[in-house]
């Protein structure tokens, strides 16, 4: 609701202005516990990951082990969970249930401390009606844009929470790999199945992207056109064909200000009107010392979802091809080659070489067998 | 006293009578009284724009003497900051600096534009959150704190292009008085500063005409009689020409992308008799944005004021004034077309005002008289855009007040060597309705949940009313010739603020009236400083010290959404600022060679304290303001090798300015999160600028038709990339910090002024 980047951008270019990478030191660390926990009304089982934060150059996942967590409901029923891996817990089965209209709290019990989220109610999950892409232009070029429909918002369940995992299909650019050296005396040709295997990928992600919306100050109790993410036409995802899984969350109202506040600051980036960046709170507190900050929040949620597929549409794509290039057969026997092994096909009646990532899908992330979802 | 030339009064003139050692200044009006035995006496009159007179008078009654004086033909001793020449030991101002329009022209600026009121930036306590954004911090304070006022027309946006520039002409203003410390009992309303424009008023002997272009805009300005040595208008009109700066960018998006922005500036006075002066002047400023098709703006400022100058017995003077002012803006939004929405503010200002001064005797000058405005606000509609648009219309509501104050102050001077300045102002301010007023459950957070009622007010009845008096008080005490030692103490209330939790201002920030639940903004400094001229007055050297705390400071709750806020109470948190710091300043105004250096130590800290956590920042703990730059150093040089070519050089550094750092990583639902500091624990690296430019004048005859002059400047000659802010981000599992700076290359411009007839006119 800002000026954001444009100006700035309008701004740098005419002013010669500029972004540069900057770090300067931090020299404090805020060492405090971090909660990551949703309860749903899907069966579990339901995770929860407990760390402490990193610093802000090294980031990673500080696992806190040992803990006693319990997930209770406000029916007196409880489960404790167990801890499968450092610092992750999960609950069993046929322990506490996600049902909505009960209400879910955590409690957290390490290092001698006690911390406890309030009981909140899970809300009941509102059908997506649709989930659709239009062609949309950013930069100059085309893509996706994908958008959602929810309709039927109940004065229970009106703020909302989407994450996204997207799985596209897409083959090597070079098909097929006919030969190998291993080294200069060593040469094999993969069967034709290893050739079929390695051609063909699906992969999946889940999207580091949070989506919020509330229909609180929206005329009529309908979410419609609310943008998702963008998919662009410089990588392959779109090539072949590509899946967007939504799940759509009904959250409690301070829920939503929680993951509206961490998409906002996630989102913050230097704009010339920028707001100060502050701790987000979350649910979690102390019970004795409510001033101890704890990061993250005990999310409790009807979640229902949907999953559509997208053909390849008819647009230009820019992604770059890799192609075998010619060299001297020789080149590959002689012991000054610089590295082995050496992948080659024929192309345009000789011999071509290229990089593994040129033959084999795998290598650029995906996974050979077919997802169970997926559908031709 | 009244210049020779065009007729118009000789502000801030001196007379000094050789007999009884004592001088005198003219005021704002060219007015001076004088007590004087019978006798013949010598007065020895200069002032800066004329030559120095020595005129024998023989007093035999009371009477009036009209002094009309020569006009300087070269000013070869050009004064750059004329804090009343002089008077810097002798004067009781403190914390004052008066900036003549004719003598900064030389000082580098931004695209080349002379721009009359950032130039203060270079004068010490004055700071900005970063190049190119609007508001000066004064004293470490927010930039709502200051009052600018062109003619007795207060203006609410004073910036054009987003801040890069001033919203004043700067051919059409004559000078500027900046009160920062003991601000006259005459002004009221704002706590930090206040910034008295004044421009000129029409030459009324000759037709002038004055003008420039630079790469940004084109200004002209015109004057003459309306009817010779009685009446006298002036119009300025500075434009942006083109958008030819957008539209030279290759890329699509900038193209699509047009501004403009205006002002437009018309005075008229008429010397009715000896005694009566009528004064009429209007002000109009607008700015249109139009970025990437998807973000509209448009602001203006519109503002008109009568003043009547009238003198009685010769002495005293009653200055009555009608005043109103409208700032507007509308902003259209479509970046997301679901989301696309529009929306509009406006205030309007309506005031009355008379000051009385009383010249009893040479020993006394009381000030007295009163003002009352009424503040009209509109939070306009929050509409969606097109039929796309999902968001349901808001109206925001309106607010009305009516901020009074009556005054008296006296300026005594007990002694040649010691004056005192005491005065009261006593204010009362009205919260009218129609109004919803919503009222909280007592010590709890204001928050939805704690509403307990809410009361419907109807049109005109007192919501709720504020008063209490104001009490500014300051002593002068000369030690000798060349020394003296002031201090002061001032209190100051103000009732209006800005709505923003951004760092810099930003063109959508709406501005809201104390009310029910918000309480107004209580002000008190005390300054202490000393001053001293060295060499006959050629270096000039003082020293100020302050202290100030405002109660009742607005800050916001972390992640306030302001811009569609019906409930804006609930967001708004008060606490308490203060602020000290060490000014020092060494001004050489006289030679060749001039300029000043000025250095700057303080401190500004923000307390939100309540019984409550919601309600706390940083948990009660104090926290640098926005504002908070330690060290701030200046220096301002001119060298001129000869009448028609000159040089000057500026120098600018401050400690960055404190921001919120990432300190720590945190992972939900898998994504890297950062957590922040306590509020402004860092700052962003320091500041460092360099600016240079070249004038060079016409040609010195001096009968010609017009005299040109031509301004080369390049500012940040180091190409110094200076952090405007600095942010992280999180890239495939790094966190990357990054740094932007506005102005990345040394900016250069070339300016073309003229101006009807010769060098010195």
């Amino acid at each position: 609701m800002r000026i954001k980047f444009k100006l700035l951008f309008i701004i740098s270019i005419v002013f010669h202005g500029c972004i540069d990478p900057y770090s300067p030191t931090l020299s404090d660390y805020l060492n405090t516990l971090v909660v990551d926990a949703t309860i749903t009304n899907e069966p579990g089982p339901y995770i929860v990951k407990l760390s402490k934060s990193s610093t802000v150059y090294d980031p990673e996942f500080n696992p806190v082990s040992g803990a006693r967590i319990v997930i209770s409901d406000d029916l007196g029923n409880d489960e404790t969970l167990t801890e499968t891996e450092p610092g992750v817990y999960s609950t069993n089965f046929p322990g506490i249930q996600g049902i909505v209209g009960r209400r879910y709290s955590i409690l957290i019990e390490t290092e001698g401390k006690i911390y406890q989220s309030p009981f909140e109610e899970l809300r009941e999950p509102v059908t997506i009606d649709s989930v659709y892409p239009k062609v949309e232009y950013r930069g100059g070029l085309e893509g996706l844009q994908f958008y959602v429909d929810t309709k039927n918002v109940k004065e229970n369940s009106k703020h909302f929470l989407w994450t996204l995992n997207e799985t596209y299909k897409y083959e090597a650019d070079e098909y097929p790999l006919e030969m190998v050296f291993v080294n200069k005396d060593s040469i094999y040709e993969p069967s034709y199945e290893y050739q079929e295997l390695i051609k063909t990928c699906w992969k999946t992600d889940k999207m580091f992207q949070i989506f919020t919306s509330s229909a609180k100050n929206i005329s009529e109790p309908q979410i419609l056109n609310f943008p998702l993410i963008y998919v662009d036409t410089e990588s392959k995802k779109l090539y072949i064909k590509y899946s967007l899984l939504v799940n759509q969350y009904s959250i409690s109202e301070d829920a939503y200000r929680y993951w509206n506040e961490i998409k906002e600051q996630n989102a913050e980036s230097g704009s010339f009107y920028t707001k100060q960046p502050f701790q987000v709170i979350g649910n979690i507190v102390n019970v004795n010392d409510p001033n101890e900050a704890i990061f993250g929040y005990f999310t409790v949620a009807g979640i229902s979802s949907k999953r559509i597929f997208v053909d390849k549409p008819d647009l230009n794509f820019y992604f770059d091809v890799c192609k075998a290039t010619h060299e001297a057969y020789v080149r590959w026997t002689n012991s000054d080659h610089p590295s082995y092994p050496v992948y080659l096909k024929f192309a345009s009646g000789g011999l071509g070489k290229a990089g593994i990532g040129c033959f084999d899908c795998r290598m650029k992330g995906g996974k050979t067998n077919r997802p169970d979802f997926w559908i031709d | 006293m009244k210049s020779g030339s065009d007729d118009t009064p000789i502000v801030g003139g001196t007379l000094h009578i050789k007999e009884t050692g004592k001088t005198i200044a003219t005021d704002a009006s060219g007015f001076y009284a004088l007590h004087l035995k019978k006798g013949i006496y010598t007065l020895l009159v200069s002032s800066l724009e004329s030559k120095t007179e020595n005129i024998k008078l023989e007093v035999l009654s009371d009477g009036r003497y009209d002094l009309e004086l020569e006009p300087k033909l070269v000013a070869l001793e050009e004064i750059i900051v004329s804090s009343e020449k002089e008077h810097i030991v002798r004067n009781n101002q403190m914390g004052y600096q008066k900036l003549v329009a004719k003598e900064v022209k030389e000082i580098p600026l931004v695209l080349g534009e002379a721009d009359i009121v950032k130039v203060s930036l270079l004068l010490p306590g004055i700071q900005s959150v970063g190049e190119g954004s609007a508001g000066f911090n004064v004293r470490g304070s927010p930039t709502d704190q200051n009052l600018f006022i062109i003619n007795q027309v207060p203006i609410y946006n004073t910036s054009h292009l987003f801040g890069f520039f001033s919203a004043f002409n700067s051919d059409a203003v004559k000078y500027f008085s900046l009160y920062k410390s003991n601000i006259p009992v005459n002004y009221g309303g704002r706590l930090s500063s206040i910034f008295d424009i004044k421009t000129k008023q029409g030459n009324k002997k000759n037709f002038s005409a004055s003008g420039g272009i630079s790469p940004v805009t084109a200004r002209i300005m015109v004057e003459g009689p309306l009817k010779k040595e009685k009446s006298s208008y002036m119009i300025g009109v500075r434009s942006t020409y083109s958008d030819w700066l957008l539209k030279k960018v290759k890329d699509p998006d900038i193209k699509k992308s047009d501004g403009q922005f205006a002002d437009v500036v018309t005075n008229f006075s008429f010397e009715i008799n000896n005694n009566n002066q009528l004064e009429l002047f209007s002000y109009h400023s607008f700015d249109r944005f139009n970025i990437v098709g998807q973000n509209k703006y448009e602001y203006a400022n519109n503002g008109a004021s009568l003043s009547w100058n009238h003198l009685i017995k010769e002495r005293h003077s009653l200055q009555t004034s009608i005043v109103y002012s409208q700032y507007a803006f509308t902003e259209e939004n479509s970046e997301l077309k679901i989301n696309s929405y529009k929306d509009n503010f406006e205030l309007k200002h309506s005031e009355i005002k008379s000051v009385l001064t009383l010249r009893p005797n040479s020993k006394h000058s009381i000030t007295a008289g009163f003002n009352s405005s009424l503040y009209m606000i509109d939070d306009g509609n929050f509409l969606p855009l097109n039929e796309e648009s999902i968001i349901s219309p808001i109206k925001l509501g309106q607010e009305k007040a009516i901020e009074s104050g009556i005054f008296l102050s006296d300026e005594w001077s007990i002694s040649p060597k010691l004056s005192l300045s005491a005065g009261a102002r006593y204010n009362y301010y009205l919260y009218l309705g129609p109004q919803e007023v919503r009222t909280f459950v007592d010590d709890a957070p204001k928050s939805h949940e704690n509403i307990v009622d809410t009361i419907q007010y109807a049109n005109n009845e007192v919501v709720k009313s504020y008063s209490s008096p104001d009490f500014r008080f300051a002593a002068r005490y000369i030690i000798n010739d060349d020394l003296s030692v002031k201090l002061s103490y001032n209190q100051l209330k103000q009732y209006l603020f800005m709505l923003t939790n951004t760092i810099a201002v930003s063109p959508t920030d709406k501005w809201k009236l104390a009310d029910y639940n918000i309480k107004p903004m209580l002000g008190s400094q005390y300054s202490l400083g000393i001053y001293k001229n060295v060499l006959y007055g050629k270096y000039e050297f003082s020293v100020e010290t302050y202290y100030k705390t405002v109660d009742n400071i607005v800050e916001y709750k972390n992640g306030a959404n302001l811009v569609v806020n019906e409930t804006p109470e609930i967001d708004i948190l008060q606490g308490k600022l203060k602020t000290y710091g060490v000014e020092l300043m060494i001004k050489k105004s006289l030679g060749r060679f001039n300029g000043w250096i000025n250095y700057t130590y303080s401190r500004a800290e923000v307390v939100v304290k309540s019984n409550n956590l919601e309600e706390s920042i940083n948990k009660g703990e104090s926290y640098p303001s926005n504002y908070d730059k330690p060290n701030a150093f200046n220096v301002v040089a001119n060298y001129k090798f000869s009448r028609r070519f000159s040089l000057s050089s500026n120098l600018v550094y401050s400690t960055g300015r404190p921001v919120t750092y990432p300190v720590g990583v945190f992972y939900q639902d898998d994504m890297e999160l950062l957590m922040y500091s306590k509020r402004n624990e860092y700052r962003i690296p320091d500041y460092f600028r360099i600016d240079f430019s070249l004038k060079l004048e016409g040609n010195l005859m001096a009968k010609k038709f017009a005299h040109s002059t031509w301004i080369l400047s390049v500012y940040n000659l180091t190409g110094r990339k200076n952090a405007y802010s600095v942010y992280f981000k999180s890239e495939e599992g790094k966190i990357n910090g990054y740094r932007l700076s506005i102005f990345g290359v040394p900016i250069v411009s070339l300016t073309y002024s003229f101006k009807l007839g010769n060098y010195a006119n």
